[in-house]
């Protein structure tokens, strides 16, 4: 949902909420840089817990955000994570929409009232 | 803000974690004690066969260490096409350093360049001649620092062994040129280590899973 400002009526660039909370932000990143990661991997690097990271996968596992794979390495199983092709094309949208949202001048008009 | 910058800080730190293992550093570390010992074999009067069979163990520092120790504790991850292609593009190079360097050295060797620095050094000098630029390459390619700092120390060996020879002589030149920097940098390797395991413990079965 687009927000306005009380001053020049400019509207801020529409933002992804579910990319935009940080955990899920540092999941997609890292997850943007490479191919895939284990499970393991993805929660060492971005300093959640088990369960804190498995509810921010599963919510963008039902965006269609992340691809989640279980398999087993030897006897072991294991889970890695991928973006799709959504995610990533959701990810750089949210990049660019963040660069034209700091880049974009204010029209900051003052109130003579306050003056 | 997310720039290109950001991101590919955020690589460069995935990659980079993946060597805070120390199994690189301590593969240097034995790598440089091997070229102290060979250095000392015709002293000793042990062939220098075995000094190049040891040699074999060096590849299983990393492979072994990152199956048994590093990826059950960091977990498995394979890095972007661009990542891909930087390594195939280093192992390119390094064909051709070595496809260059090889005449250098045989002509080197056979105007009886080796002999001056003391016979035993023939081999380290070798391996400092086709290693160290490679050593700097790699460390450029793969984005390794301590790299540069381990062909650097490749580079001075040499020359100090051979600066050694002439108060010292052999087997102890060797010794004290190769040897020492392989015991720091295998000490150092050891430590990475051990850190890197206290950091990451083993993790229990639930803590691999999603949902």
């Amino acid at each position: 949902m687009p927000a306005e400002n009380n001053t020049g009526g400019n509207k801020l660039p529409e933002i992804d909420r579910l990319v935009h909370e940080p955990a899920r932000y540092n999941i997609m990143a890292l997850l943007y840089v490479v191919t895939r990661a284990e499970f393991l991997f993805v929660q060492n690097q971005t300093h959640l817990t088990p369960g804190n990271l498995s509810s921010h996968v599963s919510k963008l596992e039902s965006a269609g955000y992340v691809d989640i794979q279980k398999q087993f390495v030897g006897k072991l199983p294991k889970t890695f994570l991928s973006l799709t092709q959504r995610g990533r094309e959701a990810f750089e949208d949210y990049r660019n929409r963040m660069k034209e949202l700091f880049t974009t001048p204010l029209n900051v008009q003052t109130d003579p009232d306050t003056e | 803000m997310i720039t290109p910058e950001s991101i590919k800080e955020i690589e460069k730190r995935a990659y980079r974690a993946t060597f805070d293992d120390g199994l690189y550093d301590i593969l240097f570390g034995v790598a440089f004690l091997i070229l102290a010992w060979i250095s000392t074999l015709d002293s000793i009067g042990v062939p220098r066969l075995y000094g190049y069979l040891s040699v074999i163990i060096l590849p299983l520092i990393p492979l072994l260490g990152k199956k048994y120790i590093s990826t059950p504790r960091l977990g498995a991850v394979e890095f972007g096409p661009r990542r891909k292609s930087k390594k195939l593009f280093l192992l390119v190079i390094i064909g051709a350093v070595i496809f260059l360097q090889m005449p250098v050295i045989m002509i080197a060797g056979a105007g009886g360049f080796f002999e001056v620095l003391g016979g035993s050094l023939s081999v380290p000098v070798m391996v400092g001649m086709i290693i160290a630029p490679l050593l700097l390459l790699a460390a450029y390619f793969i984005d390794y620092p301590r790299m540069y700092i381990y062909a650097v120390l490749l580079l001075v060996s040499i020359p100090h062994a051979a600066f050694m020879y002439e108060f010292v002589g052999v087997p102890f030149n060797g010794l004290i040129s190769f040897g020492i920097p392989g015991l720091v940098i295998l000490i150092y390797g050891l430590n990475l280590l051990a850190k890197f395991i206290r950091k990451y413990p083993l993790p229990t079965p639930e803590a691999n899973h999603a949902g």
